[in-house]
């Protein structure tokens, strides 16, 4: 039998949580809708209550505030493909939303939808999740924040609790981070086969001080290599040539890809291999240009 | 006049019988495409947009089994859900059998056994279409599950279940010539092959409705299709009612490729309509689209080929075996590759076609020559490399030419008769114009490859075999080539005809019964006629798809619109302008020779100066209205005979230039650079051509590089949506659309045209292949998707 | 009761919460010129435009849209006359069957009225949200490209 939906409109967050409180497992929160929209017509998602945050204040913000770059949960991908003005790690960020899905969808699309769907392959998070990027979570019982290398569970799952709402995401903008950013689709649109991303940072000595890596649609969720990681930690920035390949290497044996009708799990293997070694790559000759600045 | 009318004669010009390309006023220009508004603003109609007073919605209920019968339906809890109209199931078929063009379809229109995951069982009508959909989940049917078999080869196994009443196998089609094991004594080398090619899917985006009306006995559906003749000729099979209570209108389809001709979802609307006694419109979703009507085949083709050390074919044998899947039941099907590569002194082909119980399978565009044609491109590559041939070259050497002798010989075999009684029944004054029977009638590859290969700078890019022209990094450059030739509509299963009228203000309108698909047949038809009649092209329109109005076609399928219903609509129109002419002989021109006029612009007047004296066709009408000895107000042409019997000789070519880069480390394929070079004859008009050389290219790009239809251990079509069946996108192939046509003219073509839509999807494969071999040396299978590149590569173990 | 904005004109309309902004613009007001095809927002038929931006409406519920100016290809040309963008798809035949048609026309005019000087490779990319299955794009690139000459005043480039 078709089922409907009713459809709410929350004024505010703190509405938006009441009403997801009060209707609890039958209700969801509705941002772009551009994937619950088609897992409810599929009947993947059981839905009586729509809790629309397309109207709700305060949660489109795309803004720098003190050192962060602040992405309200409703900002849309084309919002925040268009505001790379703001900050280098803003373009960064920027020049990923570009290649998600398609224009018209990333009109509708939101980040906040694209990290709480928390799919595997939300090209989103690698990059958020490279930048130290935290969650703000609004509840019931007030408000909290949980950094993005905690917020993922499992597949479409995430922390947030029946009655939560993800208000926005920080992300420090820290001066000398660098950054590299890797996707393989079948055709120039396509949900990412395999998606990575990395970033380094020097204190001024000319080591790394600080390296992120992360890789999506290899796992659950997407997950950071923190044995790669640390491999890169302390070494000298003019003489990493053959270290990257060996973190790549090491990410990518952290990876517990699966085949699928998209592709298969040796390819996600081996192409995450390549995409942290590219993203690194990428992120180490801008290190060596712009330096610790 | 003649005393056996036979063919009207073509007007007079300065270089015999036919006309020719320098004398034309409308063909071959870049006239104005007749629905260009229509598309632009969206007003165009399909049949998912179209309604009809007082018509209720119909769902069709599914089969969840790829093999099972029906033991008990139950339809009394979906026959009383409030705003239900009715349910159809087995138990209301009528007992005949219907049958698609060329073998796509063969079966009743529901008989109580599901033969696919996805097959008819029943269907509902109801007030809305969400009430229809609801009473689905209402029926309910028990299930006897057959044994089923999703593999073509494992169903011709003696033991195998029979998925059809006749059988899983056809005999097989087969050509031979000479003798093969000669072929390969005379060979100093020798290479073989064997591929397994995936189902592409049609994925057309305009999806599909029907809506079928019963007035009395008689029955008129709406519906997109290519062919609507043949919708109406299953009507009259299923339901075993006479043409002539059959109406058929064909709307603009949303792009079809061959899913679109004839489908059992309008014989089941149909059936429906007349048990609830409403209009009914059924409209299927993508999903059922993408799984539930038609596929291309997966084929399995087996071959070794031949050649001595100067490159010359000594033989080509292939085994090739196809998927029908549960009502498919092709055998018949030319895979005209046999005749490009005809040359060979010795060829044996055996083509199998076979039941599954998959989706049923059929013609997409290019059927068989994308697939094993590019199984013979590659073979033939490889015998190039093997004695340091250019790939141009090796083609050049061996490719057919106007006036070779066709190997593909299904023509003598539907011919009825002998050969000598056929060819003296001929009129002399035709035999004149026509190629020689059996033998291709006009063009080929040489000048396409010639002209091609300089335009795209082929020798400056060409390293030789193996040999990228750039390698940085990871990426690896090359370049291939490809070539394609298939067939110009086929004859010898019915006679085409079209219908011209010249009104009594002077404009005039065609019918003929084709599709409109995209492939601009209702601009490209109308300049033929306006051509032929002389009578400026926006004066002339054209009614498309309506049995009503259109006599008898195959339709626009196997590239036939414009070689043959373009050529019944130039003979149509030229019996119009004899009429016209000799009214206007009679009362304009004192009674004159009416060969001593002609029609321009809509002016009549004298051939060779004379007086200047101009009259106008409007003017010729009113003497034809007026005249007490007049008994019609219009005057109608039709063609005086069938298409002369040599239209089984013509052959459409295409050859393409491909230049990719392969990053080894992801296995993703970049094309840089593409020439898509054409031989449809005279180019009736360009941009029309250019979008269907482009279109098919990207078709068969597609097919290269990603697409591919993914079936579960049950049978299931697994990405029967767009988000997993991939289709290229405009990033994804370069933007120049260049095209090159070649320089031939057709001696039976309407003014020198002959078919152009199949031919384009051909060489992508191949030439893409050739290419990404030469980038990294590797022959790799289509699709070449990422994943299979690595592997090939040796990269993912 | 939801209210829309189309094509320069409010509808009050009675339609389940749930009905998406394709099948209300299509089933409620007639607008056929949004195509509906894959349903899963991947074709671009079903593009519209809220507020200037390109939107797939079958991914939108029409209660999103509310408050929002929705123009579709029906909105798009004035008193008969067509718009620059419909007068290049014709000149460069962008189109076969046709369908895609709006969807791409409406997609390039997001595009143009954001980068009025695109380059060639921009104007694939922006196009592909897209798909044309009949395979024109050389010449959708072509005529998007054509539009934006026309759009700034540049003299049309004779045919090479």
């Amino acid at each position: 039998m078709r089922k409907h939906f009713k459809y709410l409109r929350p004024a505010t967050p703190a509405e938006a949580v009441e009403m997801k409180a009060s209707y609890g497992d039958r209700s969801r929160f509705w941002a772009g809708g551009t994937d619950l929209l088609l897992q409810w017509q599929r009947g993947e998602v059981g839905l009586d209550y729509c809790i629309d945050l397309s109207f709700t204040s305060g949660l489109d913000h795309l803004e720098r505030v003190n050192g962060d770059l602040r992405i309200g949960a409703t900002a849309s991908l084309a919002r925040l493909e268009r505001a790379g003005d703001m900050h280098p790690l803003a373009a960064y960020l920027a020049s990923v939303a570009k290649v998600m899905c398609t224009p018209q969808t990333r009109t509708l699309a939101t980040v906040g939808g694209n990290l709480c769907n928390a799919s595997p392959a939300a090209d989103l998070a690698p990059p958020l999740l490279v930048l130290d990027g935290e969650a703000r979570i609004l509840g019931s019982n007030g408000e909290r924040t949980v950094a993005l290398a905690e917020f993922f569970t499992g597949v479409n799952t995430t922390v947030l609790d029946e009655d939560e709402l993800l208000l926005d995401v920080r992300v420090p903008l820290e001066p000398a981070r660098q950054t590299g950013f890797g996707r393989v689709g079948r055709t120039a649109v396509d949900i990412a086969l395999v998606v990575a991303a990395a970033s380094l940072s020097s204190n001024g000595d000319g080591k790394i001080g600080a390296a992120r890596i992360a890789i999506g649609s290899v796992a659950p969720t997407p997950i950071r290599a923190r044995e790669a990681e640390e491999l890169l930690v302390g070494a000298d920035v003019a003489e990493l040539d053959g270290l990257l390949g060996e973190a790549a290497v090491r990410a990518a044996a952290d990876t517990e890809p699966i085949s699928d009708v998209r592709t298969t799990a040796a390819y996600r293997k081996e192409v995450s291999r390549v995409l942290v070694e590219r993203s690194l790559t990428d992120a180490v000759s801008k290190l060596r240009v712009e330096g610790g600045a | 006049m003649a005393q056996n009318p036979t063919i009207p004669s073509a007007p007079a010009t300065k270089r015999g019988a036919l006309p020719h390309p320098e004398e034309f006023t409308i063909v071959g220009k870049g006239v104005p495409v007749k629905d260009a508004v229509e598309k632009v603003t969206g007003t165009l109609k399909y049949a998912v947009d179209f309604a009809v007073q007082d018509m209720v919605y119909g769902k069709i209920l599914r089969s969840p089994h790829a093999h099972a019968r029906v033991v008990r339906i139950d339809t009394s809890a979906a026959e009383a859900l409030p705003g239900v109209l009715g349910v159809v199931t087995h138990e209301d078929s009528p007992p005949g059998t219907w049958e698609n063009a060329w073998f796509n379809y063969r079966g009743k229109i529901l008989d109580g056994v599901a033969r696919f995951v996805g097959d008819d069982v029943a269907a509902v009508a109801a007030v809305t279409e969400e009430i229809a959909e609801n009473a689905l989940d209402l029926i309910e049917v028990e299930w006897e599950p057959l044994s089923a078999v999703f593999d073509a080869e494992e169903a011709r196994e003696p033991g195998a279940p029979q998925i059809r009443v006749e059988g899983n196998e056809r005999p097989a089609y087969t050509v031979e010539w000479g003798d093969v094991a000669e072929g390969e004594a005379e060979a100093d080398v020798v290479v073989e092959c064997d591929v397994r090619f995936e189902s592409q899917q049609m994925a057309s985006i305009g999806r599909n409705a029907c809506i079928a009306e019963w007035q009395g006995d008689r029955v008129t559906l709406w519906t997109s299709s290519q062919s609507p003749t043949e919708v109406r000729d299953g009507i009259h099979e299923a339901f075993q009612i006479p043409l002539s209570k059959v109406r058929v209108i064909a709307l603009p389809v949303g792009s079809s490729f061959g899913l679109w001709w004839s489908a059992n979802f309008m014989m089941i609307t149909a059936l429906l309509a007349r048990k609830v006694r409403r209009p009914v419109k059924i409209e299927l979703t993508n999903e059922e689209c993408f799984s539930a009507v038609k596929r291309r085949h997966k084929e399995h083709t087996r071959g070794r080929m031949g050649c001595t050390q100067d490159g010359e074919l000594t033989f080509a044998q292939f085994d090739n075996v196809i998927d029908n899947g549960a009502y498919g039941f092709k055998d018949d099907v030319g895979f005209f590759c046999v005749d490009m590569w005809g040359r060979a002194h010795h060829g044996s082909w055996a083509i199998h076609g076979v039941n599954t119980n998959l989706c049923t399978a059929g013609c997409m565009r290019a059927v068989g020559d994308i697939t094993l044609g590019s199984c013979v491109e590659r073979l033939a590559d490889q015998l190039a490399e093997q004695i340091d041939m250019d790939p141009v070259e090796f083609r050049l050497k061996n490719q057919i030419g106007a006036g070779d002798e066709l190997r593909m010989q299904h023509s003598r075999m539907n011919m009825k008769g002998s050969l000598e009684e056929y060819v003296a029944g001929i009129p002399p004054e035709l035999r004149e114009h026509w190629p020689e029977l059996f033998h291709l009638s006009s063009g080929g590859t040489k000048d396409i490859l010639t002209r091609g290969a300089e335009e795209f700078r082929w020798r400056e890019r060409w390293r030789g075999w193996r040999a990228p022209y750039a390698s940085e990094g990871p990426k690896r450059r090359a370049v291939g080539v490809g070539t394609g030739c298939h067939v110009c509509g086929v004859e010898f299963e019915g006679a085409t005809s079209a219908v011209v009228r010249i009104n009594p203000d002077g404009s005039a309108q065609v019918s003929a019964a084709f599709g409109r698909q995209g492939q601009g047949s209702e601009t490209t038809l109308t300049q033929v006629a306006a051509e032929a009649l002389g009578i400026p092209y926006e004066l002339v329109e054209i009614d498309a798809g309506d049995t009503g109005s259109g006599p008898w076609s195959h339709g626009s399928l196997a590239s036939n619109t414009l070689y043959r219903i373009g050529w019944a609509v130039w003979a149509a129109s030229l019996d119009a302008r004899r009429q016209l002419l000799e009214i206007a002989a009679r009362e304009f021109f004192d009674g004159a020779d009416p060969a001593e006029l002609d029609v321009q612009g809509g002016l009549v007047h004298r051939r060779n100066g004379g007086s200047g004296v101009e009259v106008p066709v409007e003017a010729v009408m009113n003497e034809l209205r007026s005249d007490s000895l007049g008994q019609t107000s219009s005057i109608t042409g039709r063609p005086a005979m069938p298409m002369p019997p040599a239209v089984a000789f013509a052959r459409h070519f295409a050859a393409h230039f491909v230049d990719v880069e392969v990053d080894v480390e992801t296995g993703e394929i970049a094309l840089l650079d593409y020439l898509a070079c054409q031989d449809s004859g005279t180019i009736i008009n360009p941009q029309v051509m250019k979008n269907q050389a482009i279109g098919g290219s990207l078709c068969g790009a597609g097919f290269a590089l990603c697409e591919h239809l993914v079936f579960g251990e049950d049978g299931r079509i697994l990405n029967a949506n767009l988000l997993d069946y991939k289709l290229l996108r405009a990033a994804d192939f370069p933007t120049s659309g260049k095209v090159l046509f070649g320089n031939s003219y057709d001696p039976v073509g309407p003014f020198g045209a002959r078919g152009a839509g199949e031919a384009s999807a051909i060489p992508p494969g191949p030439a893409i292949t050739q290419a990404v071999y030469n980038a990294v040396g590797v022959w790799i299978d289509m699709p070449l998707t990422p994943e299979r590149v690595l592997a090939a590569l040796g990269k993912t173990g | 009761m939801t209210t829309l904005h189309v094509n320069g004109r409010a509808h009050e309309l009675d339609v389940p919460a749930d009905a998406t902004l394709a099948d209300v613009l299509r089933g409620s007001l007639g607008l056929y010129g949004v195509r509906v095809s894959c349903s899963e927002g991947e074709c671009g038929s079903c593009t519209v435009l809220v507020d200037g931006k390109p939107v797939t409406a079958c991914l939108m519920l029409a209660a999103q849209a509310e408050g929002a100016e929705i123009t579709t290809i029906e909105g798009l040309a004035e008193n008969g006359t067509l718009h620059p963008i419909q007068e290049a798809f014709i000149e460069e035949q962008g189109f076969q069957c046709g369908f895609c048609t709006p969807g791409f026309i409406l997609g390039a005019k997001a595009f143009l009225d954001e980068h009025p000087v695109p380059t060639e490779e921009e104007t694939a990319l922006a196009m592909s949200g897209s798909i044309c299955r009949c395979g024109s794009y050389p010449y959708i690139v072509q005529a998007v490209l054509s539009a934006s000459r026309k759009l700034s005043g540049e003299p049309a480039r004779t045919a090479s």
